[in-house]
């Protein structure tokens, strides 16, 4: 499993770094999305510290935060489905499947590459944030932050697989993870809290795991929050991975079966 | 009895045509109930014209395409067991497209020889071996974008052989290949026989290839398993007529006119003054050729030679699939037990 895993992490490190313009200018772009933000919240100053309250009060930290955690849920969501759909222009997915690699260690293998370069990206957005432009982490529960971050990342990988199961049966499934990914942006609380949105909104943001990951990490990095404080957000996280993810590999398992007896495993 | 290598028991393969959100009665057939069974060590050859149904049958021996009826044994396995079946065979295929084209050979093998299971020096030296077996030694660190079809191809094989598979399926091998790598091509797989006793199942368009290489040969037309035989077996089986080819003397219109009644449709030639080369199909029991040869001596035209040639698998082939007439007609006359003859004279 473990060699398979590094195998699918060096495959698509070489590609990546193959392309170096691209490479470096998704590096690049990194400084100029946290430089607009850090404008952005020395625009809005101490306006918006009220409604920030319970994460500091640091309009930059909140949306750092939200940047950061924004990333693994971008590629959560659409790194799945686009490494089914790469494989199967490429043609490459009959050949995977041609090997004794069991379904589930492709489907992860294949998002193993995105989730390490978002943790670079993730890293780099904290330095730039801390190094450059006077980023404080004062009361912080790092090992709360952690497992955050972790059930954060199965349950969003949990809602890729399954855009991915979509893709892999209608060959298309853009408009799931599109709709999923703007909905996080509008509602999760990624660029504002929850708690300046209608109630309706309030309440259907609930439904999406993102919502409890952000307040969850930004209360573990920003407000000190302990574990008892915490323990809502966790168990609700806790209850979305134990839900969707054998959800989403079963889902992922019956698509294939499904393609299988389409015989359009190569088609796209 | 030995188990087979491969063995299908009325496995069939219908696609639905809406798959999904309805379906329908009925559908394409790509695969009508077919039995078959290849032994441990053979080199079977399937033979058959686009979309006759050939990729689907093995894909449906590899697992990667499940049968909608019966089922089959492959290496040993039941297809319900697809990842012990995956592990014992190989499969070449002919598409070009599935290799990471960013990636140098080596590091695409290295990536499959790892989805295998294979590490470490194992896997290192796996690949190298296959590398050199296919003749790629040398070019490995090379873009695979930058490799030729005949490379691509070439590349295709050896990662088939990465794990040592004891079924080796070979979809199309020499279809890109160059004289010289399909002859390199024609030695490893005998070589693989040989030393390794690997039984190797070859789709090939090629006739003379399937000739040269294959124990035994199967037509697949139109999703059935016409006939499976010995190459050699086959065409007599098939098509029980030679090509006759004699020169004679007096004019082509006076040769013509004296076997008007025996020979109807003979092609004629002058390749000499006062000389006439008939072509003509008769049976191989020599009644009509007899015929021929009596009624000329009758009428005063000296014989210098006669060549008689067995029809090629090619041309079996050709008149078997020729057109949705053609392949009625063939049909009714070919099978096995007729020993009707096609080719009118």
């Amino acid at each position: 499993m473990l060699t398979r895993l590094r195998a699918f992490l060096l495959r698509d490190f070489y590609i990546e770094t193959s392309y170096r313009l691209a490479f470096w200018v998704g590096i690049g772009s990194i400084f100029l999305r946290v430089l607009i933000f850090y404008f952005l919240s020395q625009f809005v100053g101490d306006q918006v510290a009220p409604l920030l309250e319970p994460y500091g009060g640091d309009y930059f930290a909140f949306v750092l935060i939200g940047l950061a955690l924004g990333s693994y849920f971008g590629v959560g969501l659409s790194s799945f489905s686009q490494a089914v759909r790469q494989a199967q222009t490429t043609g490459t997915l009959e050949a995977l499947l041609m090997t004794p690699t069991a379904v589930g260690t492709v489907i992860v293998g294949s998002a193993i590459w995105s989730y390490t370069y978002a943790t670079f990206r993730v890293l780099i957005y904290l330095l730039i944030g801390i190094g450059l432009l006077g980023l404080r982490f004062t009361t912080t529960n790092y090992l709360a932050a952690l497992l955050a971050l972790l059930l954060a990342i199965i349950a969003f990988a949990s809602i890729g697989i399954l855009a991915a199961s979509v893709m892999m049966i209608t060959k298309r499934g853009e408009a799931l993870t599109a709709l999923f990914g703007n909905a996080a942006n509008l509602i999760g609380g990624v660029f504002y809290p929850v708690s300046i949105m209608p109630n309706w909104l309030q309440t259907v943001a609930q439904l999406l795991p993102i919502t409890h990951a952000l307040r969850a990490m930004r209360l573990a990095l920003l407000g000190g929050a302990s574990w008892a404080d915490l323990a809502p957000e966790m168990f609700t996280l806790a209850a979305f991975c134990l839900v969707l993810f054998p959800l989403a590999l079963l889902c992922f398992r019956f698509a294939v079966e499904r393609a299988r007896q389409e015989g359009s495993l190569a088609h796209y | 009895m030995r188990d087979a290598a491969i063995e299908t028991f009325e496995l069939t393969k219908q696609y639905d045509q809406r798959p999904f959100f309805r379906r329908t009665q009925g559908g394409q057939t790509a695969v009508y109930p077919l039995n078959l069974r290849v032994e441990p060590g053979e080199l079977f050859g399937l033979l058959g014209p686009n979309g006759a149904g050939k990729t689907t049958l093995v894909k449906m021996l590899c697992t990667l395409v499940l049968p909608s009826g019966g089922t089959a044994q492959v290496a040993g396995y039941g297809l319900d067991n697809g990842s012990a079946i995956r592990a014992a065979v190989g499969l070449v295929s002919s598409d070009e497209r599935s290799f990471y084209w960013r990636l140098s050979a080596q590091r695409n093998l290295d990536f499959f020889a790892a989805m295998h299971g294979l590490r470490g020096a194992t896997a290192r030296q796996r690949v190298a071996a296959v590398l050199q077996d296919v003749g790629l030694e040398g070019v490995g660190e090379r873009p695979f974008a930058q490799f030729s079809s005949g490379m691509k191809q070439q590349l295709a094989i050896a990662r088939g052989l990465l794990h040592q598979p004891r079924l080796l399926f070979l979809d199309e091998p020499s279809r890109s290949l160059d004289p010289t790598a399909t002859h390199n091509l024609h030695l490893l797989i005998q070589r693989l026989r040989r030393e390794q006793a690997m039984t190797i199942f070859l789709i090939t368009h090629d006739l003379a290839e399937a000739e040269k290489l294959c124990d035994r040969v199967g037509l697949l037309h139109q999703g059935k398993l016409q006939t499976v035989g010995r190459p050699a077996d086959l065409r007599r089986q098939l098509w029980t007529q030679r090509q006759y080819s004699i020169v004679v003397s007096g004019k082509k219109t006076a040769v013509l006119s004296t076997l008007a009644s025996l020979l109807p449709n003979a092609e004629a030639s002058e390749p000499a003054a006062g000389q006439t080369q008939l072509s003509f199909w008769a049976e191989e029991d020599g009644g009509r050729l007899t015929a021929v040869l009596d009624h000329l001596r009758h009428h005063q035209h000296h014989i210098y030679t006669i060549e008689a040639t067995p029809p090629s698998l090619e041309a079996v082939f050709q008149r078997f699939t020729a057109g949705e007439q053609g392949s009625r007609e063939a049909e009714e006359n070919f099978l096995p037990c007729s020993p009707t003859p096609l080719p009118p004279i």
